[in-house]
């Protein structure tokens, strides 16, 4: 690990990631690099229950430039019998996001992904952010889903970290862009492009206590009618969105919504709410141009076949062996 | 005796045991010394003519005041209370000043606010310092500042109507919501508003009540906020630059706040923040009115249309460093 070569930002990166991981005992291992026009780095996060990797390279807009970005990707492989029963699911599912998307690709497979492009402003949050994706994104997203089949209802084991303080800071700090009010258990940010809301009332199941972020805006307004591409709206946000993606676009009802649920574990990462916030502003202000893309993958029919199977090969997944036969209930399978 | 507002002041502070200097006063404590003065001046036009400068001022010394760079400055900026936070060869100041006019208007409101700001600069200084160590300092410090956390009287909402009528009436498209008053400025071009056109250049401005800062408590906040940030590596340079420009004027509204940076550490704002828990008729107009004639000053000293702040070659320079 100590002997790879890294780029400084990379390896920056790199450094804080292991301190995070090391936080929650976990770690990761060098597996992979590939040079060509864009060089790539390929970690497996250990002790995650999952096909976990973190993948590194050199963004497309930026080679050739003199001025290297680089993206990180987090991707989680869904095993193949419950990616096959998630796989139409993937728009339903996708209201349990944590810290990354469940995507479907066409051949039937699942996966749950984060992104960002490393930027000098926001390593520090998205080293934090990567760690908890990374450890337990794909764990407390599946057993979300699972205890919603079931019909468990969600334990209390912890209340949420954040307080009427936390937001109260919040809203002094966003108070130059208006919209923004505190209550002692949550923030509700109004902006022309949609509405930014923070609670620390819902408890995720798996984590318990945390910080639901979720940012909505009307579908009417982003024109659309019908059922909303949100597949196709996080599997572009993963492949080229420049906004950092640690959550999921899901449809609700006449809105469609980007959830986030940040764990008690990140409270402490420093400026994470003002960061979310931020992101947040940029995605819905971004949101009419995601889904022009969105539906431009949906109408591409067959040729999203090969879309899918190049954005795979970008993440260097394995391809998905052949579906086997028989139906099983998602509950059965998660 | 110049003016009836250092009167004021000095019938005020002759009452208290502090230590007098030859055009003021002076506090000593642990880490910090506040100094209270009313400098001679000479300015402005006949209707108002300037006569001093009340500046009260507070160095910082120790460890407390070791660890604050650049950026960290710029931070503390966004959350100033009275006054501007700067670094200086002899170490770390926070300044506030206030123009003095011979037929000051508001002579009872001016004075209150130089007294109100010698009074609690040095303290909230220090629990500022010391809330950038970790969020536990920060609670700490507020729970010690015990700063009133809600208003003994709410501002009356027709207060702030009669704000924004005043100032539709003038030109300046202004908007009302609940404790708050906005308004916007143009800085270039002819588009008055980013409601009707989000392309247009002005620079927003709001006075609120309902915002209590994080150590101060409940009072009147007021921001600028521009169309346009500089790039995020110069900000802190940007927020010192402005900072020192302001305290360096002579005919110029009331420097009670700062340039700071604000966001995820990309916008550059101007924040001022007067802890008071009993509403001053008319205060939110007077405050917007500052607000007004700072972005007009910005906009004539540094804006350069579609492209933001800019400054002549050798404040460039020092932006650069």
């Amino acid at each position: 690990m100590n002997d790879i070569e890294l780029p400084e930002p990379v390896f920056e990166f790199v450094e804080l990631l292991k301190h995070y991981l090391g936080g929650v005992e976990r770690r990761i291992e060098f597996v992979d690099r590939e040079d060509g026009a864009q060089t790539r780095w390929v970690w497996r996060v250990d002790g995650v229950g999952h096909e976990a990797r973190i993948l590194i390279h050199e963004t497309q807009a930026s080679l050739g430039t003199g001025r290297p970005e680089y993206r990180v990707r987090i991707a989680v492989d869904i095993d193949e019998e419950q990616g096959r029963a998630l796989h139409s699911l993937a728009a339903f599912a996708n209201r349990f996001c944590v810290l990354g998307a469940l995507m479907a690709y066409t051949d039937q497979t699942v996966a749950i992904g984060s992104q960002f492009v490393i930027g000098y402003d926001n390593l520090q949050t998205c080293a934090a952010l990567t760690a908890a994706a990374a450890a337990y994104g794909a764990m407390s997203h599946l057993e979300s889903i699972r205890r919603s089949f079931l019909g468990e209802k969600p334990q209390v084991g912890s209340l949420s970290a954040w307080s009427g303080i936390d937001f109260e800071r919040l809203q002094y700090e966003l108070a130059h862009i208006g919209g923004c009010r505190a209550g002692e258990r949550g923030c509700r940010i109004e902006l022309m492009t949609g509405v930014i809301d923070l609670s620390a009332l819902h408890s995720n199941p798996y984590f318990g206590g945390g910080l639901l972020v979720l940012a909505g805006a009307a579908k009417a307004g982003l024109g659309i009618e019908g059922a909303a591409p949100v597949n196709e709206m996080n599997l572009c946000e993963w492949l080229v969105g420049d906004v950092p993606m640690f959550g999921g676009w899901y449809e609700d009802g006449d809105h469609l919504r980007f959830v986030s649920f940040l764990p008690n574990m990140l409270k402490e990462v420093d400026q994470l709410m003002v960061h979310i916030v931020s992101w947040a502003q940029r995605r819905l202000a971004q949101a009419s141009d995601t889904v022009a893309s969105a539906m431009a993958i949906r109408s591409m029919g067959g040729d999203a076949e090969q879309l899918s199977s190049g954005l795979k090969s970008a993440l260097n997944i394995a391809p998905a062996a052949q579906p086997r036969g028989g139906d099983m209930s998602p509950a059965e399978l998660i | 005796m110049s003016s009836k507002v250092e009167a004021i002041v000095r019938e005020h502070m002759d009452q208290h045991p502090v230590e007098r200097i030859p055009d003021g006063y002076r506090i000593k404590y642990d880490n910090a010394t506040s100094w209270l003065r009313f400098v001679p001046a000479s300015g402005g036009d006949e209707k108002f003519r300037v006569v001093s400068i009340a500046e009260v001022s507070t160095r910082f010394t120790g460890e407390v005041a070791a660890f604050i760079d650049d950026g960290a400055i710029a931070v503390l900026n966004s959350q100033a209370v009275h006054g501007a936070w700067l670094r200086q060869e002899d170490g770390l100041w926070m300044r506030a000043q206030f123009t003095i006019y011979a037929e000051e208007p508001a002579f009872m409101v001016a004075a209150q606010l130089i007294l109100g700001a010698y009074s609690y600069q040095s303290a909230i200084g220090c629990s500022a310092i010391v809330s950038m160590c970790s969020d536990q300092q920060f609670r700490e410090q507020r729970a010690f500042q015990e700063c009133p956390r809600s208003w003994r009287e709410m501002p009356a909402p027709a207060d702030f109507q009669e704000t924004a009528e005043l100032l539709n009436d003038r030109g300046i498209v202004s908007t009302i919501e609940d404790g708050r008053v906005t308004a916007e400025v143009v800085l270039s071009g002819s588009a008055t508003s980013r409601m009707r056109d989000p392309k247009a250049e002005t620079a927003l401005l709001g006075v609120k009540t309902h915002v209590p800062h994080p150590l101060a408590g409940v009072g009147y906040l007021a921001t600028i906020a521009l169309p346009i940030d500089p790039h995020r590596s110069v900000l802190p340079a940007w927020s010192a630059i402005l900072n020192e420009q302001e305290l360096a004027s002579t005919d110029f509204v009331p420097r009670l706040g700062a340039w700071g940076v604000r966001g995820a550490g990309n916008e550059l704002v101007y924040s001022q923040f007067i802890p008071m828990d009993l509403p001053m008729r008319g205060l939110q107009s007077t405050i917007m009115w500052w607000m007004i004639k700072r972005t007009i000053w910005l906009r004539d000293t540094f804006w350069a249309p579609n492209r933001g702040l800019t400054v002549d070659r050798d404040l460039q320079e020092t932006a650069q460093q």
